[in-house]
């Protein structure tokens, strides 16, 4: 039992290995069906050298980066603030409820058609539909988080003569950490879905802007590229807040 | 067979209409219109089409990316394809670089694409600039943002160069201008239909060029032939949501006209240009590495 609890995370990567290994028999037999080309897992890899060394990845994956980290910081820290304000002042939370309720379901790219006539094309439209994927999510989840912390707590705090500040830091906001993360941690991997799909519809660079245009040269190898970077970073990103998650609250949860 | 929905093709729509691929006994079982080169390169992909009659470049990325086994064996005509502006914004090629002039192109891997980069080359326009104010889309959808006022130029193949004109454009550049001797369009088949049914093979060419003759000799009548087919197709061929679109850009036998003079229609396909064109598009990175032109061609049935 001990060695096989030692055995796993080696053995993680052997479906892994398997499934790639299957994929390259798959493409190199020529087992797919109808006529469609589908290259061998060391075509894609060949690929992905070549584009990383031409550039061409690193400038669409930074492009895509950077719209995502400046889109979800953004989204998250105003989506925390607001949270928290809502979450502490049921006034506040009474008044603002019913229009978040009302926005909180619209998917982030049902606004693209909208902010392509507010904004245009640019920068400010990835980056703004980001924003609203992240600010929703974050801001719900914050104001759960801290609407249902257990009133016995902050009673007892309060009993000790903490203030209303000192009760949101020390008491409230840490016990709703859990709510807190769990959605930073699924708008984090949501964000690197909704850029890419913002970038395929409208805005001619990024990750997703690469896929398109290697859809319309048919460069497969090149759109599995691409679906392999967003695969990594969306689970890059979910597993660091994950971390983050267990390292901040891991110690009392 | 699968078709673009340009007088590209005029000699297809002009072959359906008189019924001379039944009368060279060549029955089709289909027989459908594309809106792009793009869209009927991924519906070959697909291995939906047997026939096709479309642009050059796209060919060459099936046969190159898709790996596709396809031949070229015959021309369908020369050229095509312009820029057409708004003559209050833009009077030179390198007002393009202008940061306000919103461009329109069809997206990378189309034949105006194509041209679009042999004339940023041929101007020393700041490629930069240029693909910085590009906004992708189809020829219709373009000729559309033409007429809401929405694009200031715009890369495209004819009709839609011509019809951009009837909403105040003009044609700054044709691609004669920019490339000399380029090929168009061309008829592509699969491999294996030309290894099975070189008869079939043969009697498309012959259509081909019993249409291409006929055009050149008949260019009104011509026109109109390929005007109605246009306007029948059109109905069924675009979406729900782009059928409002196409139904606003009405396809009249006067426009054609125009069009079909700014081609020169021939079933002849010059090799060193077709390798000219392979080399051209490997430099810009749309396929892996140039290869012979000989690979894609095929031209034992022209006559």
């Amino acid at each position: 039992m001990n060695r096989l609890k030692q055995l796993k995370p080696g053995w993680g990567i052997v479906p892994v290995v398997i499934f790639l290994g299957i994929w390259e028999m798959a493409a190199r037999l020529n087992f797919t069906p109808g006529q469609f080309s589908f290259p061998a897992f060391s075509t894609v890899l060949m690929e992905f050298y070549y584009l990383t060394a031409n550039g061409v990845l690193g400038d669409s994956f930074l492009s895509s980066l950077v719209r995502v980290l400046i889109g979800f910081s953004a989204g998250s820290i105003a989506g925390l603030v607001m949270g928290i304000i809502m979450g502490w002042r049921e006034v506040i939370n009474k008044a603002l409820n019913p229009i978040v309720s009302l926005l909180y379901p619209i998917p982030a790219l049902g606004w693209l058609p909208l902010l392509m006539l507010w904004l245009g094309i640019g920068e400010a439209l990835p980056i703004t539909i980001i924003f609203i994927c992240s600010f929703f999510p974050i801001l719900y989840n914050t104001a759960t988080g801290i609407r249902t912390v257990d009133r016995n707590y902050v009673q007892v705090a309060r009993t000790l003569g903490a203030s209303d500040i000192k009760i949101l830091t020390t008491v409230a906001m840490p016990l709703a950490l859990p709510n807190i993360f769990t959605g930073l941690r699924l708008e984090a991997g949501m964000a690197w879905r909704v850029i890419i799909a913002a970038e395929m519809v409208a805005i001619p660079t990024g990750i997703g802007a690469l896929m398109m245009k290697a859809e319309s040269l048919m460069r497969i190898d090149i759109i599995i590229v691409c679906l392999i970077v967003l695969a990594v970073m969306c689970l890059s990103f979910e597993r660091f807040f994950a971390f983050l998650e267990t390292r901040l609250t891991g110690q009392w949860r | 067979m699968a078709v673009e929905f340009m007088d590209h093709a005029a000699s297809a729509y002009i072959s359906q209409d008189k019924g001379w691929f039944e009368e060279e006994g060549l029955k089709l079982t289909a027989y459908e219109s594309y809106v792009t080169g793009m869209a009927l390169a991924s519906a070959l992909a697909r291995g939906d089409i047997q026939v096709a009659y479309i642009c050059l470049v796209p060919a060459i990325n099936t046969y190159a990316n898709a790996g596709v086994p396809i031949k070229v064996v015959a021309g369908t005509h020369k050229y095509g394809y312009g820029l057409v502006v708004n003559p209050n914004k833009i009077k030179t090629v390198k007002d393009l670089e202008k940061p306000d002039i919103r461009l329109g192109c069809v997206r990378e891997g189309g034949a105006v694409d194509v041209l679009l980069h042999k004339t940023i080359d041929k101007y020393n326009l700041d490629e930069g600039k240029i693909l910085d104010s590009i906004q992708r889309m189809n020829p219709p959808k373009q000729v559309l943002a033409i007429k809401m006022g929405q694009l200031d130029a715009a890369f495209l193949p004819e009709q839609w160069a011509t019809m951009a004109e009837e909403f105040g454009f003009e044609m700054l550049l044709m691609s004669q201008d920019v490339w000399p001797e380029m090929q168009g369009s061309v008829l592509v088949v699969k491999e294996d239909l030309i290894r099975n049914h070189p008869d079939i093979v043969e009697s498309l060419v012959n259509v081909s060029q019993k249409a291409t003759d006929w055009a050149n000799q008949h260019p009104q009548e011509a026109s109109e032939v390929v005007a109605q087919q246009l306007q029948a197709v059109g109905g069924s061929l675009f979406p729900a949501e782009a059928a409002e679109a196409a139904a606003k850009l009405e396809i009249t036998p006067e426009i054609l006209l125009r069009s079909m003079t700014r081609l020169e229609y021939t079933t002849a396909v010059d090799p060193e240009v077709v390798q000219g064109t392979i080399d051209y598009i490997a430099g810009l990175g749309y396929i892996k590495s140039s290869f012979n032109a000989e690979e894609i061609l095929d031209l034992r049935f022209l006559k």
